[in-house]
């Protein structure tokens, strides 16, 4: 506990710790704005149903995934990198703590960072979205960007759930790649090397699982599950298709954590 | 004590943990390491290198945030004293990113005797500082071994610094001990100087005996034991070499110092 109070310190004076929510919230908001101005962006209003509130989160879900794990790698990039190479991680490391529970400490800080950027985001726009619209159902077409299958209801009980899942969904997703940043930090000696690591083996991923030679391994990318999310969006949710989501997602994220673990107990700190 | 490169931060290194031994162990007062490596350091506290603290942070937070990871809970009169007694009393509030090098020293010997440990470890505390700053570190950690108590290990190239602040001292050279002891027994080492001709010849004995020796200007210095001298002088009369003086030889630190390494070179 005292690890995660001093990180969390520590995180609370950083300026950047709030920059990328910032940027979160603000996107959330301007999406709100953007649909009250403009109604007739949404598809389902131009059909002439009432709009929720509750759809402003649901369209920052989007959002949330792509720019969320940015944030989060930047964060967790600099962890331990930073630290190292500022020196605060010797003085750390003098202390009667050890090794595993400051990695813990970081990785809870990261955990709590991720995920309160995903909820905080999603409560602020339904804030938004109750104020601009009001309550009620939501309306969703049964195949999402597909208007002509027909269109499903979700009582507003339904339709906070299913953004609750999404909501993990995607900071899970927005965790694994912190992950990886975390175990890319472990050893590296440059605060900004493990972000840029992060997002050049994202930008692979991306390409690789466009390729049609590397189609039988599209589906363990972790690029492939950015949009795991919309299973809740689905009329009916394909549970076998989302676990097999979380499975990789969790692979990815414990696979790197437990990587990051083992390389920082066993790494001289000479620097 | 030892040269660049002979090991000094490197020792720092194992004890806290930064850096695993490639064999052995090693024990902080009843604590054996690396196998008991948290115990030891809820007894010690140092500061490796250059200090580093949170910028963005006061002083005050620095202090307050490094000691509860040593599960110390510390009291605010407590801090300020410590803070006070290292001279920084007046900065506590103010954001490390404007404290001075010396400043910063200060700070990060305010830390580590926060947790009260029973041995302080500073690596080269004085490098970087000014003669002042120098003085003042030096003084702190005299305040803090004669008013506290506390023992103080510190590691250093600068001999004057660790005359005028050691008991003892261990000298290293490429990663080994060569010598403890305490400051005063290797100052008066038993070495002797020799005026004596000719000099080849009786640089030639101590040759042939194997006694460490070297010239130095008309002198011979060599390491011997008082009791020897006057075996020596027999041997010396006896192979025919005028000996004009012989007296003890008041080393410097550094002449102790180099001694001791060529000593072991050879």
């Amino acid at each position: 506990m005292s690890i995660l109070r001093s990180e969390l310190k520590k995180v609370k004076a950083n300026f950047r710790t709030y920059g990328g929510m910032i940027v979160l919230w603000g996107l959330g908001v301007l999406i709100g704005v953007n649909v009250w101005y403009n109604p007739s962006f949404l598809p389902l209003k131009q059909l002439g149903f009432r709009l929720s509130g509750l759809y402003i989160p649901g369209l920052t879900l989007y959002p949330l995934a792509v720019v969320g794990p940015v944030v989060a790698v930047l964060i967790a990039g600099e962890s331990i990198a930073g630290e190292r190479i500022k020196g605060t991680l010797r003085m750390i490391l003098t202390r009667p703590v050890s090794r595993l529970h400051i990695y813990l400490g970081k990785m809870y800080l990261i955990v709590i960072h991720s995920t309160f950027m995903v909820f905080s985001t999603l409560g602020i726009t339904a804030l938004l979205g109750l104020i601009l619209f009001g309550g009620g159902s939501v309306i969703l077409p049964t195949k999402l960007n597909n208007l002509s299958t027909g269109f499903f209801t979700l009582t507003p009980q339904q339709a906070l759930i299913r953004l609750f899942l999404a909501g993990i969904t995607v900071s899970l997703y927005i965790l694994s790649y912190a992950s990886i940043a975390m175990f890319l930090s472990s050893f590296m000696s440059h605060s900004l090397a493990s972000p840029i690591f992060t997002l050049i083996f994202t930008a692979s991923s991306t390409v690789l699982q466009n390729l049609e030679v590397f189609k039988p391994i599209s589906p363990y990318l972790l690029t492939s599950h950015l949009l795991s999310w919309q299973n809740f969006l689905n009329q009916s949710i394909k549970w076998d298709s989302f676990i097999f989501s979380l499975l990789i997602i969790c692979g990815y994220l414990l696979g790197s954590f437990f990587m990051g673990i083992f390389i920082f107990i066993h790494k001289d700190e000479t620097s | 004590m030892g040269n660049n490169g002979a090991g000094k931060t490197t020792t720092i290194r194992i004890l806290f943990g930064l850096v695993s031994p490639t064999r052995g162990t090693y024990q902080v007062l009843d604590h054996l390491c690396p196998a008991h490596l948290n115990d030891a350091k809820k007894v010690m506290a140092g500061v490796i290198d250059i200090p580093s603290f949170y910028d963005t942070l006061t002083g005050r937070e620095n202090l307050q945030l490094l000691a509860s990871l040593s599960d110390y809970r510390v009291s605010q009169p407590e801090l300020e004293s410590t803070a006070a007694m290292v001279g920084i009393a007046h900065m506590l509030e103010k954001p490390v990113r404007i404290y001075s090098n010396g400043q910063k020293r200060r700070l990060s010997i305010a830390q580590a005797l926060l947790p009260r440990p029973k041995i302080i470890i500073l690596d080269e505390p004085t490098s970087g500082l000014d003669p002042q700053g120098v003085k003042s570190i030096r003084d702190l950690i005299l305040h803090l071994n004669t008013e506290y108590g506390l023992t103080v290990f510190f590691s250093s190239h600068l001999l004057s610094e660790v005359q005028k602040i050691c008991n003892r001292v261990t000298i290293i050279n490429k990663g080994k001990i060569i010598k403890t002891t305490r400051v005063d027994d290797l100052l008066f080492d038993s070495f002797y100087n020799f005026n004596a001709t000719p000099v080849e010849t009786l640089l030639n004995f101590f040759q042939e005996k194997n006694i460490p020796h070297h010239l130095q200007e008309k002198y011979v210095m060599a390491h011997i034991d008082e009791k020897q001298i006057p075996d020596i002088i027999r041997e010396l009369t006896r192979r025919n070499i005028s000996i004009y003086e012989i007296f003890r030889h008041q080393l410097s630190l550094e002449e102790a110092f180099l001694a001791t390494i060529k000593g072991v070179e050879k």
